[in-house]
This record gives structure tokens, sequence and C-alpha cells, in this order.
């Protein structure tokens, strides 16, 4: 992972708006990237909502959407970080199968520091 | 242009310009404008069909309208709160389904007409408000088990929520009592206060969740004012529950 990579990956997939690398046990944000400048409360609400989805269930779950009429909040874990989670803001008409598998693609080349840092 | 390149043009030119009105149905671009002009503005308009439309607004109201054909009242005459009937009227006669062909509006000239009382833009509002809609399967329940009625191969069961109470709606006797603990569990996590998201499940919100353990498919968990859906989805993935239920409520 570059400082690039959530640059690239957006411009990859235009759907995407904003991409956001929580840690979802501390609920930090690690890293985001959007087209607008989001501040810090969003970010923090989404590692929040990431957090909720993910991990406070009994089931540790791996996906995740979530629809309003306005966009698609789509939650990604790492699965070999543990508690990190992507969670990447899309258009209501965007392919969320394919923007999963994309995550899934992203979240795989993710390197254990990478998160600690 | 993807979507939310359109979003961003449209928050751009609406913040250099005011909100786009010619891009609402005329009828509702222009009651818009009234409610929202209070220094005298001549509106013009152009219909697709050529005739040429002048409003005359101010603080909230409509002094007078003109058109460049032969027209009968209450066309170009000044206007007061009796005329408010004729005025919708004329207004959804003349101003045809999809958009102006042009719409602008300029500060108004010393010389235009705003010597009547005019007409309230509330009162044409509610004069020209659509009658209510009837919604052929408004019931939420209802459409929740239209839904697993269009897929019985895919939805094993459905069920919804209101207020601490769950209702199977669709499904065997016995994937109910199997899936009912889950779906207990899964109730009220996302139903807790805590949960960030349940204000938005209450209203318009739609959840998709994996399935617990190793069952594939997923949750839809729909959301409707005062009460939650879920359906239980067989070997489905995220886009195609989303599809599924978005092609059954059109």
């Amino acid at each position: 992972m570059t400082p690039n990579t959530f640059p690239d990956f957006r411009a990859a997939h235009p759907d995407c708006a904003l991409l956001v690398l929580s840690d979802i046990r501390s609920r930090t944000v690690l890293a985001a990237d959007g087209a607008l400048a989001y501040p810090q409360e969003y970010l923090d609400a989404i590692s929040t909502s990431a957090f909720e989805i993910m991990a406070q269930s009994a089931t540790r779950r791996t996906w995740a959407l979530f629809l309003t009429p306005n966009g698609i909040r789509a939650f990604r874990a790492v699965p070999h970080l543990g508690n990190v989670a992507l969670t990447c803001l899309m258009s209501p008409d965007a392919d969320v199968d394919i923007m999963l598998a994309q995550l899934d693609t992203l979240a795989q080349g993710i390197e254990p520091w990478e998160a600690a840092a | 242009m993807t979507p939310l390149a359109r979003l961003r043009d449209t928050l751009n030119a609406t913040a250099m310009i005011g909100e786009p009105a010619h891009a609402a149905p005329p009828v509702t671009a222009l009651t818009n404008a009234i409610n929202r002009t209070i220094l005298p503005r001549r509106m013009e308009a152009r219909l697709q069909d050529g005739v040429h439309l002048t409003f005359y607004l101010r603080n909230r109201r409509l002094h007078r309208m003109e058109k460049n054909a032969p027209s009968a009242p209450p066309w170009n005459l000044a206007l007061g709160p009796e005329d408010c009937d004729a005025v919708a009227d004329a207004l959804k006669t003349t101003c045809p389904a999809g958009t102006f062909a042009a719409f602008q509006t300029t500060g108004a000239q010393t010389a235009d007409p705003f010597d009547s009382l005019g007409i309230a833009a509330s009162a044409l509002i509610e004069r020209l408000a659509p009658a209510p809609a009837q919604v052929a399967s408004d019931d939420f329940q209802t459409r929740i088990a239209a839904v697993a009625d269009s897929a019985p191969t895919e939805v094993e069961a459905s069920f919804a929520m209101a207020g601490d109470e769950i209702a199977p709606l669709t499904g065997s006797e016995a994937a109910i009592d199997a899936l009912l603990p889950e779906i207990t569990d899964l109730f009220l996590e996302i139903t807790d206060q805590a949960f960030s998201l349940a204000g938005a499940l209450e209203t318009d919100g739609t959840l998709v969740l994996p399935r617990a353990g190793a069952s594939a498919g997923c949750h839809l968990i729909v959301g409707h004012v005062g009460m939650i859906g879920l359906l239980v989805l067989r070997d489905m993935s995220p886009g195609a529950a989303l599809a599924l239920w978005a092609r059954t409520q059109t």
C-alpha cells in the first residue's frame, strides 16, 4: 500500500466517492481518500458504523452494505488484520457486487505493518 | 457522466446561481421560484413549443403573468387572491410535463406592473399540489410478502418487526422455527438505541448482511416508518438482493 493506493483505487472506480480504512476496535481512522474533504467527525462516524456492523455482533461479519436514497456504504473486513475494515461510499446505482470484490482485492494488499502504523 | 459527477456538477451549479429551477417540471419550478423570491423580479420562461411567458414576482407573491400569444384572463391581468384558482388552472393547462426550454430571472424594472395585491405562493402551491397518490400495495408487510412470493426459491422466509414484536410473514414453519433465534438477535442488534444506523433503518435505510455461520446468502433488512422488514435470502449476492427489492418496488 502506497500513498497513491486509495486515490488510484478511486480513480479506477469512479463510483467510489470516499474510501476509509478504520481500526474498528478503537474506531480510529487509519487512512482515507475522498472526492471531497470530509470532516474528521464524519470519518469517525463511518468508523463507528463499521465497528457496530462488523465487530459488535456475536458473529463477526466480513462484509455489509447500507443503502439510503443518497448512497451506499460498503463495509469490507480486512481478514488477515483482524480489527481493520474498509468502508467505501458509493452512488446508489453502483454495482455493489463488483465493488465488494474490488474492496476484497484491495484489502488483501494491505500489509499488517501498514495498519499498525 | 457518472451519478457522482452529475451530483457534483449540480451542487456546483446550485452554489453559483441558486437552484437550477429549470430542471424541475415547469409548474414546480415556477411555484418554487415564487416561493423564494422577495425582491421584485421578472421571470421569463420559454416553453418547448416556443410560447414565451413572463411572471412578475415580489414578496413571495405572483403579481402578474403574461403570455406572448393571445390569451384569456388570468393572463395579462393584475392578479389578486381571488384569481388563485384561475391561475392554477391556467398554469396547469399552459405548462406541460417536461421542463422549460429556457428559464431566467432578472431584476424588475421601475415600470414593471406590481400594482396588484398578488397571489401568495403558499396558496398556489396548495392549489397545485398533486392529489395523494394511491399506491396499490402501500402496506409494508404486503410489499415484503410480495417480494417473497415473487422469488420463492431465493427467499427462505420473511419477517417484520414493529415495536418489540417480530412477526413471520412468509416461509415454511420449519424454516421460521429454525431462523427465529438468529432473526431475533439480529432485530435486537439493529434496533438497539446505540446502533448508529438504527434511525435510518426506521425510515428509508436498507441493510444487507451476510447470513451467520456457513449459510450462503444474505439478510435483506428494509426500513420503513415504524417497522422493519427482513428477508432471508438463499444463495443470493448482495447486489442481486438489492436488485430484487428494487425490482419489486417499482
